[in-house]
């Protein structure tokens, strides 16, 4: 299976690539404001308002660094209610993509929340990586504000 | 920023000047296979985004997706002496370089003009120009080139019938959208028009697309 394979800070980590419509430079973000720090801000793709998690900031609490490999992921984001919206995730060395044996794959052996991103941890000879599950990035509350106030200015 | 990068490629590597060579070369066998080369191309992308980086693709992004057209015909341009045209690339079997011709005794048809001889096989020689009335003109490319230097012969196919015929220059197969042949205008009346599918605009120039149809029967009308 294919992967986008990305760093926050020295640890290597992959999201699905059938997740992802389009990998894109920084841009500049407009502020969204009463959400979670975490979403950096909406990016205007394609004549339609996108936000925009920074994963460095979701794992780590520091923001991504401004450099050329740093790029926004645009992935399918499927909501825990079905619904299905473009989420960008800002990741830092997106510079590859990876295939994977999904076999070697070990299923987490963290508690299986909703908020448990961390779906699966395998390793290879440069260490360990550990796969996104994008649609569990956002917590079902953070979602709701989110889309909630997404939609509402849609209408 | 990080490290200097060491360019060990041009020091030990398969750009040296020296003797000294890197190891892995065994290995590898040049350096654009090897993850030391690799990674050093990477870590240019760990430089600060230029100025106005963020901004240029901001806009770009903004951007609606252009729709893209998908239906695309792939066509050989040639030239006829003073005239482009283009034939869908599918009906060309080969372009070769120019070939004697043989004349055949009491032909009667303008446009047939004798045998030619490719790999062994005979096949009819006609001129398009004379069909089309395009004249041979007097478009020599540059004078340091020898005349003629760019003709080729043309060997088309349809329904497993083959013709051969002289171009003047082949400037290649081009992918047109089929959105960007425009029709041919109804006021232009002479032969060669008559024989358009359409035209179409290439680097400047004014191509017309054959109608594949039209040129056959009348190449088929004029052997009679």
């Amino acid at each position: 299976m294919l992967f986008v394979i990305f760093h926050v800070g020295d640890d290597r980590y992959v999201i699905d690539a059938c997740k992802v419509v389009e990998v894109v430079p920084l841009v500049r973000l407009s502020n969204f404001s009463n959400t979670p720090d975490y979403i950096t801000g909406l990016c205007n793709y394609r004549a339609q308002p996108v936000p925009v998690v920074d994963i460095r900031y979701l794992f780590e609490g520091i923001p991504s660094k401004a450099v050329m490999s740093t790029r926004i992921l645009l992935v399918n984001y499927s909501s825990y209610s079905g619904h299905e919206h473009l989420l960008g995730v800002t990741v830092e060395y997106a510079t590859e993509t990876v295939k994977l044996d999904v076999e070697r794959f070990h299923q987490s052996t963290r508690n299986p929340s909703e908020e448990n991103y961390i779906s699966n941890i395998m390793t290879d000879k440069h260490g360990i990586i550990q796969w996104v599950d994008v649609d569990r990035l956002l917590s079902r509350r953070d979602y709701d504000t989110l889309y909630g106030s997404l939609a509402e200015m849609v209408e | 920023m990080g490290e200097p990068i060491d360019n060990c490629w041009s020091t030990i590597g398969i750009w040296s000047r020296t003797d000294k060579k890197c190891p892995r070369l065994q290995e590898v066998l040049h350096c654009r296979n090897c993850d030391v080369y690799a990674s050093a191309g990477r870590s240019l992308l760990m430089r600060e985004i230029p100025r106005d980086y963020r901004e240029y693709w901001t806009v770009l992004l903004a951007k609606e997706a252009a729709t893209k057209s998908t239906d695309a015909l792939s066509i050989v341009v040639f030239r006829l002496g003073d005239e482009w045209l283009g034939l869908p690339t599918k009906m060309i079997k080969e372009v070769s370089e120019m070939r004697p011709v043989h004349g055949i005794p009491n032909a009667k048809s303008a446009v047939v003009k004798g045998l030619v001889n490719v790999r062994g096989e005979l096949k009819l020689w006609v001129s398009m120009g004379t069909l089309l009335s395009v004249d041979k003109g007097e478009n020599i490319p540059s004078p340091l080139l020898r005349k003629n230097i760019l003709e080729r012969l043309v060997i088309f196919v349809k329904d497993s019938e083959q013709f051969v015929f002289p171009v003047s220059e082949i400037i290649g197969t081009h992918r047109i959208w089929r959105d960007n042949i425009r029709d041919v205008p109804v006021t232009a009346a002479n032969s060669m028009y008559s024989h358009l599918a359409g035209l179409f605009e290439l680097d400047g120039r004014h191509v017309g697309l054959l109608d594949q149809e039209l040129l056959f029967n009348s190449l088929k009308r004029s052997l009679l």
